[in-house]
């Protein structure tokens, strides 16, 4: 079959209308040109032999341009496909752009095949093609493999050759492709609401550039995203000599000032900490969610399950957290206390005062804050002793949401610990402004309330939604004369400026930027902007003089310096690496300054008692920037497990003291602010606490989307609770019920084991003393079954998989992962609440212990791919079958749905198409499909297939080289992803592969092996090493 | 008179016969329908909409296959001439034809040229054609002789069973890959087809699968 | 009474009351019986039932258009709940089917005379019945028009369906169970027929009549014939009695779901569906019998003895659940045991709860001759068997699907409004159907009450004694 190609959105000038004679009837086939950005113009941008677009306005036919909004949904619709399906409801294969609909009863159309009018460079239809380019967030980059088909990108992967993230990726990362694709994205560059082009822009920047000349622009600002793109800090520079009097300040929603500013009080220079947790042996995080999988923690992850498994070089670690919330690192916690975010400075004395009686150079940082409970000083001195004894081998680290003074503070402990050096280091910062918080844009609010601004350039995401109720800067910017907002949706920022650019994503544009460690990357672009979105090096380049230039040129020159040989030759080879040696940054040695210290710390007040309001970053939508991202909009959230929504988390303690049940609709007040959000009854957070995530409740009309029968709102915005004075949390806070209830969708119903024997944790002790627990090991007499057995010997592989739940922290990688490799519908907040979600895997979320104190075990359930599998023999139609690798395989198209296999399977991990999900989706919605999979019709059952088109592809490949498959070369999507090498696959007909050697591990255990399913997945135990002293 | 006449006998007996027969004939015919030629889709003349004539192409010029299915040895896709290619000789030779105008006129509108495609399989089967003709497997074997096709036509009834004929017991169509895009190769007079074919099975090491992933994904 | 009783002199006495009420000759049986079938003047009753029967089953077939042209998902099936009013509807129409070929099959070889008057009632309504039940099969699956798939034919793919799947079993036990159910219906219908055809006033009806009876006469030679065909289809029929609900069972059976997985569904299985058929024929046949005027026909003998048997396949089922439970708890497996702890304390024990109130208790009454001659009381209990029973299989599917072995898979299921239009539907259909053929075709198997009242006058081994040894 040769199905239709896409071609790459490459699109004339002229209205399709201009090929419409009756010699060129195909053309109906080319995607409709609405999809993509309105009318444009031809200009050439080498570098990339595509062409670029820009919109003018006299083919900019206003809205007419625009797709029809009603009827268009968001990726992944909330809700379900209304009406009826269409015939054509079966395959639709993700290259095709004419889907061709075949059933048994309908004549199947005549296919296009559409070719390249000149076949790009490199590009073989039918093979996909990588790139190497960079994601940042908060201005920290990781380095990413993006698999392009055909000029279409469909998969992110992390790169393996970027020292930071070693291949591994965040759920943030990965989604990123819906964010690409989102048909929401803005489309027109506006001027008041009217259309306008780039070039007019530009002209209107002209004019304005001679008063700003004139008084060396006293005038202009610049508000922009955290950035470490040294294109973007050389072009700030430029505009800097341009403009001396101009200011450039940070903006972020979720700062890292305080990481900056702890360093600035320790040690005097503003640093950035470098946490090497593979070599600490006790680790301490004070309300650090340093195992959450963000661009700014991927090594961490990487390094500290490493030392999680009783075999590990160097023993196993030990976790202690200190946190309000039940967090993704409080449950992979040896020992958690709960502890208020406003009494961390007091713990922190309190520790320094208990490490002072052995540690020298402690003393007098002042005496413990507050009357510490019983439990905090047990805790304190069990830990203190830990961390003494393995002075230069443990490691503390703050969270982002803490002070400066608990930075600090750390900082000095670490310091007198001896782990400087050693488990933690300090370079330069890699980001352009270390002050993206209070103390980056609080001088321009004042400017701009004292009206001293006439040009304010805004590239920060969203300020006007993200910003502290207490600032009112949308109020503030409207009177601001001219407000340039470079933004990714004509959102809630841009109805309150004058000028609105609509933005490129990083997958459309050339740049560069830095990982925490220093490590510089290109960012390249993958496709030519889908809507004409211009990036920001485009947009600062308008500030300068001269002709525009485009970003590729710029970025060549600015690192044509780094070349040791030849040029061209290097620059092909960074970008085929996705790394510019060079520049990883030298540490420093830095000396606590104790003096400065503890002035500072002789400030700190005593906190008052009482509730305390945590705000915390979304694990998933973080700041609010991914409200449009279908994907991580449904995600089950790692801890809650819901979809489509925040809550205010409460105790167990509380809830009960306040009569409150998940679902019921509470009014959070602190100080005169207020807000509305459904509560959720959280095993693990504290009583004196309750924790909100930010991010929700945009108002939809801001998101230009309208969907038909679901809540105007996703979620609940709580940014309104935001002080100025401390984003994160604040004391006095009073709950009241409103009476109402509201509806939440989560994926896991039932939080506990019921005492069955399904995830197994154990203590290393115990483990060690009795290294077998027969009872949970495949029996070694097999049972008999009614089912044939298969002798795999003759095979040349014998695929297999193990999970190390001591690895798995459940930071939902993988499950995203696994939905952009296998094109994973999104089946919307009601179909979720219905049980319908299609996730093949199911992060299996189990507390044990007390409510008040769980412990937490994280099981991700996919197909176990049973050798005696119970869905085969009750297919009636032989839709589900065993290869002789011994795969399940699950073959879409002759399954009827009788739903049988699912109802048989033990471990529940199949997912039935009941309704046509794939209907109806847009022409941009169409090209994230991964063409490799079939896209499954409605009535259809599905399942994890351990990536089987991959392992095809790799087959093929080797055996076109008549070798055999080696175990680097073929990893499943949600192995490649992980960052904490939870998961492995592979055969186990090669006794060396890492699966095989799981599979004969002491701690590997069968789910459900009672049942003789003989699954070929197989977890190991999870190991927790607790302190004695504290048992 | 009776209420039915004696020919009624006839007509209930023959009637209850029908009851019995009619439903098998129903059911046969389908059978023989769905693999005829017309349901199988075979020998149909697929109209392009530029005449682009393959036996020209490949006797009289003899073209060999590769120059226009360039990717058919590296992936899965035999892959479709750019238009580019069919310029590079029609910038020289043929450049004014009327025949040609509008592959000109596709090519400077840079316009992709929608083909209607000939193979058509399901989009749940992946065939791959790479691993085909590297193993021995000739273009010809599948889509017979292309070089006497005024316009290509599906020779072969591309069903499952088919393929699965194939993977069962490759032997008999396998041939030295050199030949791989002859349209006319034979075995030597003499050499028998049988032992050949198992020795190529050897010497390119084939063992052709039949699990349901082979082609399902 | 005792004048009454003259026609009933020769029953034996341990029979109970008659089974044929007042002085009866053919004439007067015929007459009386065919009466219904044209009996223009009383219809306004059976119009109205027949037009509420008919609005459910455009009803019917509405929810079938939206389920077929929007997908499964307009039902409230999810995972881990894949099968739910669909499957439960369908095991419960079949189970009622299966009083029909009971009554005429099985007690026909035992020569129970006192079936002669109910088993064409009880065969039509088996029919009625797997007509209704058979919608299911085909429609809960998500692609229904591939359901062709699950026939054993030689396609193009070379492929075949998986033997070992109970749903292919099912496919053959419930498509052979309607073939021979239809047959032996029609066999007996075919005498009457042509008592119908000859009573017929307008040449149309004689023809219609006529085509189907199939040129009867009556003769010696057709007579003969026809008894052993008869007997033949019966002896063909008994197996299918128990094999089919055995087979239907084997759905759950065969599965490793805690709940599922017992081997005494088979027999519970069919005492149940027994139970349910006769009470359902009951529900039916007491109103029926009233409207169309058959009480000397239809005696409080023939009640009573459906009563009996109520009861003791109310026992057999009371049993089958004491076993469950037992064995659960004795089998000492975790899951198992948890399995019908949920039944009685989890989110649907109201069902459970209902189930066990309609089908353990309430027949009890039967113990007591009074009750088993109460017509109202037997007709309550008929209908409330019918829900138990119907609890039951809603029970044994949706309770042990929706918390089964990983506590993290566990979810609820609720009905949408198709689910319920679907149940309430097939209701109307088989109404319908049944509405029908209470009109056009004799609703007692007239000849052979004919038959039976000759027996009981000058008692004589009956035919089928002399062919059937």
């Amino acid at each position: 079959m040769t199905p239709t190609r896409f071609p790459l959105p490459v699109l004339g000038s002229e209205p399709s209308a201009a090929l419409a004679e009756p010699s060129a009837p195909a053309l109906v086939d080319l995607p409709d040109e609405a999809s993509f950005a309105p009318g444009r113009v031809v200009g050439s941008e080498h570098g990339y032999d595509r062409t670029y677009w820009r919109s003018v306005e006299e083919q900019l036919h206003g809205d007419a341009a625009l797709p029809d909004r009603d009827r268009e949904f968001p990726l992944g619709a909330f809700d379900v496909p209304k009406g009826f399906a269409r015939r054509d409801f079966l395959q639709l294969m993700g290259a095709s752009v004419a889907l061709a609909g075949l059933t048994a009863c309908t004549e199947k159309p005549v296919e296009r095949i559409l070719a390249y009018t000149k076949t790009p460079n490199g590009v073989t239809p039918g093979n996909p093609l990588h790139y190497a380019t960079a994601i940042s967030r908060d201005g920290l980059a990781i380095g990413v493999l993006v698999t392009s088909w055909e000029g279409r990108p469909v998969k992110v992967e992390g790169n393996p050759t970027h020292p930071l993230n070693r291949g591994s990726t965040g759920p943030q990362d990965q989604a990123e492709l819906a964010t690409l694709y989102n048909p929401y994205r803005a489309r027109v560059l506006k001027e008041r609401g009217a259309g306008r082009s780039w070039r007019s822009f530009r002209e209107s920047v002209r004019q304005r550039a001679a008063a700003w000349a004139a008084d060396g622009g006293a005038r202009l600002r610049f508000l922009c995203e955290p950035s470490s793109s040294p294109l973007l800090g050389s072009m700030r520079a430029a505009i800097q000599q341009r403009f001396p009097q101009a200011r450039f300040h940070g903006w972020s929603a979720t700062p890292r000032d305080t990481v900056y500013e702890g360093t600035r009080l320790a040690f005097g220079q503003t640093l950035e900490p470098q946490y090497a947790v593979e070599k600490a042996d006790v680790i301490l995080s004070l309300d650090a969610d340093f195992l959450e999988a963000r661009t700014t923690t991927l090594d961490q992850n990487q390094a500290f399950a490493g030392r999680r498994v009783p075999e590990a070089r160097g023993g196993m670690n030990r976790l202690y957290v200190v946190e309000p919330r039940f967090s993704i690192t409080g449950a992979m916690a040896d020992h958690r206390l709960k502890h208020r975010s406003a009494d961390m400075e007091g713990f922190v004395l309190a520790l320094a005062a208990e490490l002072g009686k052995t540690v020298a150079g402690l003393g007098g940082y002042g005496t413990p804050v507050g009357t510490p409970s019983a439990e905090r000083s047990k805790f304190i001195a069990a830990l203190a002793k830990d961390l003494s004894a393995k002075r230069g081998a443990c490691l503390v680290m703050a969270g982002e949401r803490q002070s400066a003074a608990t930075h600090a503070m750390v900082h000095a402990i670490n310091a007198a610990l001896g782990n400087v050096g050693n488990t933690v280091t300090y370079t330069p910062p890699a980001v352009l402004d270390t002050a993206t918080g209070r103390a980056g844009w609080q001088p321009l609010i004042d400017d701009l309330r004292a009206g001293k601004v006439d040009t304010l350039v805004v590239t920060a995401w969203n300020p006007v939604f993200t910003a502290p109720a207490d600032i009112e800067l949308g109020a503030v910017l409207k009177k601001v004369p001219n407000v340039i907002y470079l933004g990714p949706h004509d959102d809630e920022t841009g109805a309150v400026v004058n000028w609105f650019l609509p933005a490129a994503h990083p997958f459309e544009t050339w740049g560069d930027a830095r990982s925490r460690d220093g490590t510089v990357s290109i960012v390249q672009p993958l496709i030519q902007p889908l809507f004409g979105g211009i990036s920001e090096v485009e947009l600062l380049g308008s500030f300068l003089d001269g002709e525009e230039r485009k970003p590729y040129d710029r970025l060549r020159e600015l690192h044509r310096s780094k070349a040791t040989g030849d040029f061209d030759t290097e620059w092909e080879s960074w970008l085929a690496a996705g790394v510019v040696p060079g520049g990883t940054l030298a540490a420093v040695v830095p000396f606590v300054q104790s003096d400065a210290l503890k002035t500072a710390l002789a400030r700190l007040r005593t906190p008052e008692p009482g509730l305390e309001l945590d705000l915390v970053a979304d694990y998933k939508l973080i700041d609010g920037r991914y409200a449009l991202n279908s994907w991580l909009q449904e995600l089950p959230d790692p801890i809650t497990k819901l979809t489509w929504d925040n809550v205010a988390q409460i105790g167990v303690g509380l809830a009960k003291q306040l009569e409150v049940e998940s679902g019921d609709l509470l009014k959070l007040t602190v100080g005169n602010r207020s807000a509305i959000v459904p509560a959720w009854v959280q095993p693990g957070q504290l009583d004196e606490a309750v924790t909100v995530s930010i991010g929700y409740g945009r108002k939809q009309e801001t998101l230009g989307v309208i969907w038909a029968d679901e809540p105007t709102m996703v979620g609940h915005d709580v940014y309104p609770l935001r002080s100025a004075a401390n984003p994160w949390f604040a004391t006095g806070l009073k709950i009241e019920k409103t009476g109402k209830d509201y509806t939440l969708s989560y994926t896991q119903v039932h939080n506990t084991q019921d005492g069955r024997a399904v995830a197994l944790m154990q203590d290393l002790e115990e483990y060690r003393q009795h290294p077998e627990a027969p009872e949970y090991r495949p029996k070694t007499n097999p049972l008999p079954s009614v089912q044939p057995l298969i002798e795999y010997k003759d095979q040349q592989y014998k695929w297999a998989m193990a999970v190390d739940m001591s690895r798995c922290t459940g930071c939902n990688a993988c499950v995203v992962a696994c939905q952009a490799e296998n094109n994973i519908p999104v089946v919307g907040k009601t179909q979720v609440r219905k049980g319908r979600e299609m996730f093949w895997i199911r992060l299996d979320r189990y507390y044990t212990g007390d409510p008040a104190t769980p412990e937490m075990v994280s099981q991700p359930m996919f197909c176990q791919h049973c050798e005696t599998a119970p869905c085969e023999y009750v297919c009636p139609v032989n839709a589900t079958v065993h290869s002789d690798e011994g795969l399940n395989d699950m073959v879409y198209n002759r399954c009827i749905g009788t739903r049988y296999c699912s109802n048989n399977c033990p471990y529940k991990v199949r997912h039935f198409n009941y309704l046509h999900w794939a209907q109806d989706k847009s022409q941009v919605e169409r090209m994230l499909m991964n063409p490799d999979v079939t896209i499954r019709a409605r009535g259809v059952m599905e399942k994890c297939t351990y990536c089987v088109q991959r392992i095809e592809r790799t087959r093929i490949t080797a055996r076109l080289e008549n070798r055999t498959i080696g175990e680097a070369e073929l990893k499943t999507a949600c192995q490649q992803v992980c960052p904490t090498s939870a998961l492995t696959f592979g055969s186990l007909h090669d006794p060396k592969s890492q699966v095989s050697l799981r599979h004969a591990d002491g701690r590997r255990f069968d789910v459900l092996h009672e049942l003789n399913t003989k699954p070929r997945t197989v977890y190991l135990t999870k190991i927790k090493n607790p302190n004695p002293e504290l048992a | 008179m009776p209420l039915f006449p004696r020919w009624t006998n006839t007509v209930s007996r023959l009637s209850g016969v029908l009851l019995l027969v009619l439903p098998a004939i129903g059911i046969a015919s389908l059978m023989i329908v769905v693999r005829s030629p017309w349901g199988t889709k075979q020998d149909r003349e697929v109209i392009q909409p530029i005449e682009f004539d393959h036996r020209h192409h490949v006797s009289d010029e003899g073209i060999d296959c590769r120059y226009c299915h360039f990717s058919v040895e590296r992936s899965p896709y035999p892959g479709l001439p750019s238009t580019t290619v069919c310029m590079s000789c029609h910038a020289q030779v043929w450049n004014k034809s009327p025949l040609l105008s509008m592959v000109r006129e596709y090519y400077f509108k840079d316009r992709p040229i929608p083909w209607n495609s000939v193979h058509n399989l399901p989009d749940y089967v992946y065939f791959n054609h790479s691993i085909h003709v590297n193993k021995g497997v000739g273009c010809v074997t599948c889509h017979g002789r292309v070089d006497e096709m005024a316009a290509v036509n599906q020779k072969s009834p591309m069903s499952m069973g088919w393929c699965v004929d194939c993977h069962r017991n490759p032997e008999l169509q396998l041939r030295p890959v050199e030949f791989m895009t002859s349209m006319t190769w034979r075995p030597d007079p003499g050499v028998d087809r049988t032992a050949l074919g198992n020795q190529l099975a050897k010497q390119y090491n084939i063992h052709t699968r039949v699990a349901c992933d082979t082609c399902h994904r | 009474m005792a004048a009454e009783h003259a026609g009933a002199a020769t029953a034996d006495a341990l029979d109970g009351p008659p089974l044929l009420l007042g002085k009866q000759d053919n004439t007067t049986l015929t007459g009386n019986l065919l009466a219904h079938v044209w009996a223009r003047p009383d219809t306004r009753g059976w119009l109205l039932a027949f037009t509420i029967a008919g609005f459910g089953s455009a009803m019917l077939l509405l929810a079938i258009t939206v389920t077929i042209a929007t997908g499964i998902g307009v039902w409230g099936n999810n995972i881990p709940v894949g099968w739910a009013f669909d499957i439960t509807n369908f095991v419960w129409w079949i189970g009622i089917g299966h009083a029909g070929t009971l009554i005429s099959a099985i007690l026909f070889l035992f020569q129970q005379r006192w079936r002669t008057a109910i088993n064409r009632f009880s065969e039509a309504m088996t029919i009625f019945a797997v007509m209704c039940a058979g919608l299911f099969p085909l429609l809960h699956t998500g692609r229904p028009w591939f359901a062709y798939f699950m026939f054993p034919y030689p396609s193009t793919l070379e492929m075949w369906p998986q033997f070992k799947s109970p749903l292919i079993w099912d496919v053959f036990a419930v498509s052979t169970y309607f073939t021979v159910s239809l047959l032996f219906w029609y066999l007996g219908l075919i005498p009457d027929l042509a008592a119908l055809r000859d009573a017929s006033k307008s040449k149309v009806q004689q023809k219609i009549y006529g085509i189907f009876a199939l040129g009867w006469r009556g003769s010696g030679r057709h007579w003969h014939n026809y008894k052993v065909g008869y007997l033949l289809l019966a002896g063909l029929s008994t197996p299918l009695v128990v094999s089919v609900h055995t087979i239907v069972s084997f759905d759950f059976a065969v599965s490793v779901l805690p709940g599922w997985h017992t081997t005494i569904f088979p027999p519970y299985f069919v005492a149940g569906a027994v139970f349910s058929g006769f009470a359902m024929v009951m529900s039916w046949m007491v109103p029926a019998r009233h409207f169309l005027g058959l009480k000397h026909v239809i005696t409080e003998r023939h009640l009573e003895n459906m009563n009996k048997i109520i009861l003791a396949t109310g026992m057999l089922v009371s049993y089958g659940y004491l076993m469950e439970h037992f064995i659960a708890w004795y089998s000492g497996n975790q899951f198992e045991w948890f399995v019908f702890y949920n039944r009685a304390t989890g989110p649907y024990r109201g069902v459970y709860y209902l189930m066990l109130f309609c089908n353990v208790l309430t027949p009890q009454v039967f113990w007591f001759k009074w009750a088993r001659n109460s017509i109202p009381l037997m007709f309550v209990v008929s209908i409330l068997v019918n829900i138990g029973m119907w609890c039951e299989r809603f029970v044994i599917i949706v309770t042990s699907l929706h918390r089964d072995f990983l506590p993290a898979a566990w979810d609820m299921y609720y009905p949408t409004w198709v689910d319920i239009t679907l149940f309430l539907g097939t209701i109307g259909f088989f109404s319908t159907l049944f509405l029908l053929f209470l009109k056009f075709i004799p609703a007692v198997a007239v000849s052979e009450v004919k038959e039976l009242n000759e027996e009981l006058q000058h008692p004589t081994p009956p035919v089928t004694v002399v062919t059937g040894a």
